[in-house]
């Protein structure tokens, strides 16, 4: 089986989050940045895959240089190949953008799946896998849980998770597009000093933007933020307890049983 | 003549799903508004009565059966939904943020090369663009995102967003058969499973203790417990604590776990991730214990403790079984 | 160094090391491991390092039973007694160095940590803290107490005599703050010319424990660098396990600089005079002795010198204690995993204490600190013991 992962590098918001003076950008500076939580999921699914059913997995990501990271570890976890569609700077791109470059660059190879996170912990969207397979003209399925080939149909068999406990499941043909769920499996972690050596040693394949672009008519953002904010506890709403942790437990005690709770 | 939203309603188990109740109330305002009438689709086999349910909500039904659509595949729903989204030519397509939605709205954005807003609190026009709002990193940012100009928008709405209205009547429904042949379909249904029956109904509960990664680790849930017996309420945790196997699959509460609405919820270092409080935010009373005061959790809550849970709650536990004790 | 020398060159020094075991199982007698869990050869010291050996010859590295060897070799608490033990009573094998080694082998391979280690090591790395905490809260417990009392620290690096390096659980755990405000308060009764670092990092100990070679060569690179910066002459730690690493552990350059436990520091104190316990606590108290300050570098007396020159404390010495004290379970990466426990350790220990009438265990190790106080909490003796760092108990005798 011929695999391919998207990888999406995302920032860490660990600290309170700075946005520009424009009010729309979000000031990234010294901010960490890793692979997305739910690609390494689907990295690790595809490499599970490969090495059940035979197969290579190649791994692709979009973005400026920095995006090398996600991909130098694809590699070190035991992808195949990288590629890196390389975005020129300060460039304007939304999901729409990134799903048409994807398809433009793996439709050049030959692939029977590819796989994608369920959604991205930056915008949480989870539009990127679907848009996707629709361009390269294949079948999906989202938030898959469990992935079992069968050879004999050259199929899939999923199981889908949905709400409230319910699953859902699917058999669909090859060439096809998963979406991955967290939880599907346990990520390896790869060390700092396996990551050291293939930066030194691996090589990944660039691919310009523009080029890719250029074959098309062009594909251009259907959105843009144009406000960005911190949304903070309605104070009217959330009553802070404050006080001793006695304080506090007679305060809200008292609050819940004036109000028939306890 | 009025531009129209087409509402794509969800059921499960031979009901109406909440969250097209919610988005049907929150259209209410948004329609009237702007001025647009709100048109809805359900698809199925056999469900008639639920389209007929549905019918009164709205200025036009449509039901589209047949045997392929009993469960939902994005193909089959794809294929059937297209033609009828030609002919109506809605100016926004709606559908909830759900396993469904996930699935098949940004497929159908692509495939009417719309603009796609996922997983929207809020929406609304402004010359003739679409402005949605909606979270960014977990809730820690929000957002708001303008669609360029375009004949029609797909939008998924975030559960629990907007409160259902009770709602009455009934009007005619236009019945659709589509065809649809099964050679050409490349995916097939093969079964839906239910979550397996349990001991304790987590739903049925007046007091819910919740528990997230603030636990830190399997054997401090004794603390929890404790309070919880005091309370009378039963133990329920976040997908992470799930994930861990700290408590079992049927206690999960949230998006992918069950929606609850006690009359009190108790969120112990809970942070407060919008899959989470999907599951909490219909709770009468919510109160939050959490060391960081930035918690999204106090977005919703009604009280907030900022502090440990470790020092917090058996102050509670103790403060409660003396006036227990005193009450004897 | 390419990856298969690397990987063929830890495979060889770890079979190497478990070839000169003798299999006479001294080392059993002495594993907390083996006392706490069902018993299993693979459950002590000499068995774990056989595991991974015979895992390598027999190519167990790349099945499905990887896992269970995995499991085996992060069970170990890392205390040090099989190697005491071993040096007095058998060949003197380094087990420690080819357990370790095999977790260094398992990281490198893909097959470990342990996956709630995962998240840890992510924020050692991110972070410079293994509590997914963000680095500018790191000083908080320090900006707690100004707003209480002056304090004389310099924020390095503006150069002091001291360095007070504080360590991750004292600057972020809700508990243990309490100890580094402590520690704090003593410097400042002794006058001592003490500072702390600005942007404090990790020592390093926990990733390497679980295995993370290359995160602890960064972080310890880093600390160097730091301490190299700040000017200062001597190094006092609050963790036995930052003492640890920073002794034994750290490159060549660390030698410029001396290194204290807080207890050698105030000990010493005690003993010139600049610092007179007077309050009076009258309190049975008995010492537990950490792994990583006792058995792993030999300071026995130095904490109970402490304990004693406290008036009306009246110290005991638990069943088992000095290079036979028990562990506490905290260390080797354990504090993040579970390990299947027939009779927890922790609990064991503070019956212990229980049972030489002690008030009061007083220990000198944030992660003891920690396992011990849930373990009272556990055993239901809450209210009858409680656990007091040596430090809390001499402050509050000032």
């Amino acid at each position: 089986m011929e695999i391919f992962v998207c990888l999406r590098q995302t920032a860490i918001l660990k600290e309170e989050p700075k946005i520009q003076p424009d009010g729309k950008t979000l000031d990234l500076s010294g901010v960490n940045r890793h692979l997305n939580e739910w690609d390494a999921y689907a990295l690790e699914e595809a490499l599970l895959l490969a090495q059940k059913y035979g197969g290579n997995v190649s791994i692709i990501s979009l973005g400026p240089q920095e995006v090398e990271e996600v991909l130098f570890y694809g590699l070190a976890a035991g992808a195949k190949e990288a590629i890196h569609i390389l975005t020129p700077e300060g460039l304007e791109i939304d999901n729409w953008v990134i799903a048409n470059a994807l398809a433009q660059e793996i439709k050049k190879h030959p692939f029977d799946l590819v796989l994608t996170g369920a959604q991205a912990e930056d915008d949480g969207c989870g539009e990127v896998g679907a848009t996707l397979a629709h361009l390269l003209g294949i079948p999906h399925a989202s938030l898959v849980m469990r992935v079992v080939y069968e050879p004999e149909t050259n199929s899939l068999k999923v199981d889908r998770e949905l709400e409230e406990g319910y699953m859902d499941a699917l058999r669909l043909r090859l060439p096809a597009l998963l979406t991955v769920q967290t939880g599907i499996n346990q990520p390896r972690y790869i060390s700092s000093m396996r990551l050291r050596r293939f930066k030194k040693s691996a090589t990944i394949s660039k691919v310009s933007f523009d080029d890719l672009i250029s074959k098309t008519q062009g594909f251009l953002p259907k959105k843009e933020i144009v406000k960005l904010y911190t949304y903070r506890p309605d104070v009217s709403k959330a009553k802070i307890l404050e006080g001793s942790p006695e304080a506090v437990a007679e305060q809200l005690i008292g609050q819940l049983i004036s109000k028939g709770v306890l | 003549m009025a531009e129209k939203i087409l509402v794509i309603a969800e059921h499960r188990g031979e009901e109406i799903r909440d969250v097209t109740w919610e988005i049907l109330s929150g259209l209410d305002e948004l329609a009237g508004a702007h001025g647009m009438e709100v048109h809805a689709v359900i698809l199925g086999y056999g469900h008639e009565r639920l389209a007929q349910e549905l019918s009164g909500a709205v200025a036009k039904l449509y039901y589209m059966e047949s045997e392929g659509l009993k469960f939902y595949t994005c193909e089959r729903y794809l294929s059937a939904l297209m033609p009828l989204i030609k002919e109506v030519n809605p100016k926004l397509v709606i559908m909830g943020h759900t396993a469904m939605g996930m699935d098949l709205a940004p497929r159908l954005a692509a495939a009417m090369d719309s603009p796609y807003m996922p997983d929207c609190l809020d929406f609304r026009f402004d010359a003739g663009c679409l402005i949605v709002t909606r979270e960014l990193f977990g809730g820690k940012l929000r957002s708001e995102v303008k669609a360029v100009e375009d004949q029609s928008y797909v939008l998924t709405l975030r559960s629990g967003v907007f409160t259902p209205k009770a709602r009455e009547g009934e009007k005619q429904v236009e019945r659709i058969v589509p065809q649809l042949g099964e050679e050409g379909f490349l995916t097939q249904f093969l079964g839906l499973t239910e979550p397996p029956k349990e001991g304790v109904d987590i739903t049925k509960a007046d007091i819910i203790i919740g528990v997230g990664r603030g636990i830190g680790d399997k054997d401090k849930l004794q603390v929890v417990e404790e309070f919880a017996e005091v309370t009378g309420g039963v133990l329920a945790a976040t997908r992470p604590v799930i994930d861990k196997g700290w408590l079992p699959k049927e206690r999960q509460v949230g998006q992918s776990g069950k929606i609850v609405k006690p009359k009190l919820y108790v969120a112990c270092g809970i942070s407060g991730a919008s899959q989470h409080t999907i599951g909490i935010k219909k709770s009468e009373t919510i109160v939050a214990i959490n060391v960081d005061p930035h918690a999204p959790i106090f977005n919703i809550a009604h009280y907030g403790i900022v502090g440990d849970l470790f020092e917090i709650l058996p102050a509670i536990t103790s403060k409660i079984k003396s006036i227990k004790s005193l009450n004897k | 160094m390419r990856e298969d020398q690397f990987v063929d060159e830890l495979k060889e020094m770890i079979v190497d090391i478990a070839r000169r075991c003798r299999n006479c199982n001294y080392c059993y007698s002495v594993c907390p491991l083996f006392e706490s869990t069902r018993g299993f050869q693979v459950q002590g010291p000499s068995g774990i390092l056989q595991a991974i050996r015979y895992g390598i010859r027999w190519g167990e590295l790349e099945g499905e039973e990887k896992e269970i060897l995995r499991d085996i070799l992060y069970a170990c608490t890392t205390c040090y007694s099989c190697v005491l033990k071993c040096k007095s009573s058998g060949p003197g094998v380094p087990l420690l160095d080819g357990i370790e080694g095999g977790r260094k082998l398992l990281v490198e391979l893909m097959i470990g940590p342990m996956p709630e280690q995962i998240k840890v090591l992510e924020s050692l790395e991110q972070n410079g803290n293994p509590y997914d905490e963000p680095p500018s809260k790191r000083l908080d417990w320090l900006r707690d107490l100004e707003n209480e009392r002056s304090l004389s620290y310099k924020l390095l690096g503006k150069g002091a005599e001291v360095l007070l390096y504080v360590g991750c659980t004292p600057s972020y755990n809700e508990g243990i703050k309490d100890v580094a405000r402590a520690v704090v308060k003593l410097l400042e009764e002794v006058g001592a010319d003490y500072g702390i670092l600005k942007e404090e990092k990790c020592c390093g100990s926990p990733a390497r424990r679980m295995g993370e070679e290359g995160l602890f060569e960064d972080l310890s690179t880093e600390n160097l660098e730091a301490f190299k910066q700040s000017g200062v002459r001597k190094i006092i730690t609050i963790s036995p396990h930052c003492y640890n690493t920073f002794v034994n552990e750290y490159p060549e350059a660390i030698k410029g600089f001396e290194i204290q436990h807080y207890t050698e520091f105030f000990a010493d104190a005690i003993e010139r005079g600049s610092l007179v316990p007077k309050l009076r606590i009258e309190k049975k108290v008995t010492y537990h002795d950490p792994c990583y300050l006792g058995k792993r570098n030999g300071v026995y007396d130095a904490p109970r010198k402490i304990l004693m020159s406290i008036p009306g404390v009246q110290l005991v010495e638990m069943k088992r204690n000095r290079d036979n004290s028990l562990c506490c379970g905290g260390g080797g990466g354990r504090m993040w995993i579970e390990v299947e426990e027939v009779k927890r350790l922790s609990e064991s220990r503070v019956e212990e204490a229980m049972a030489v009438g002690a008030e009061v265990i007083a220990t000198a190790c944030p992660w003891c600190h920690i396992q011990l106080e849930d373990a009272v909490k556990t055993t239901g003796n809450e209210g009858k013991i409680e656990v007091k760092e040596v430090a809390e108990l001499l402050a509050s005798s000032l």
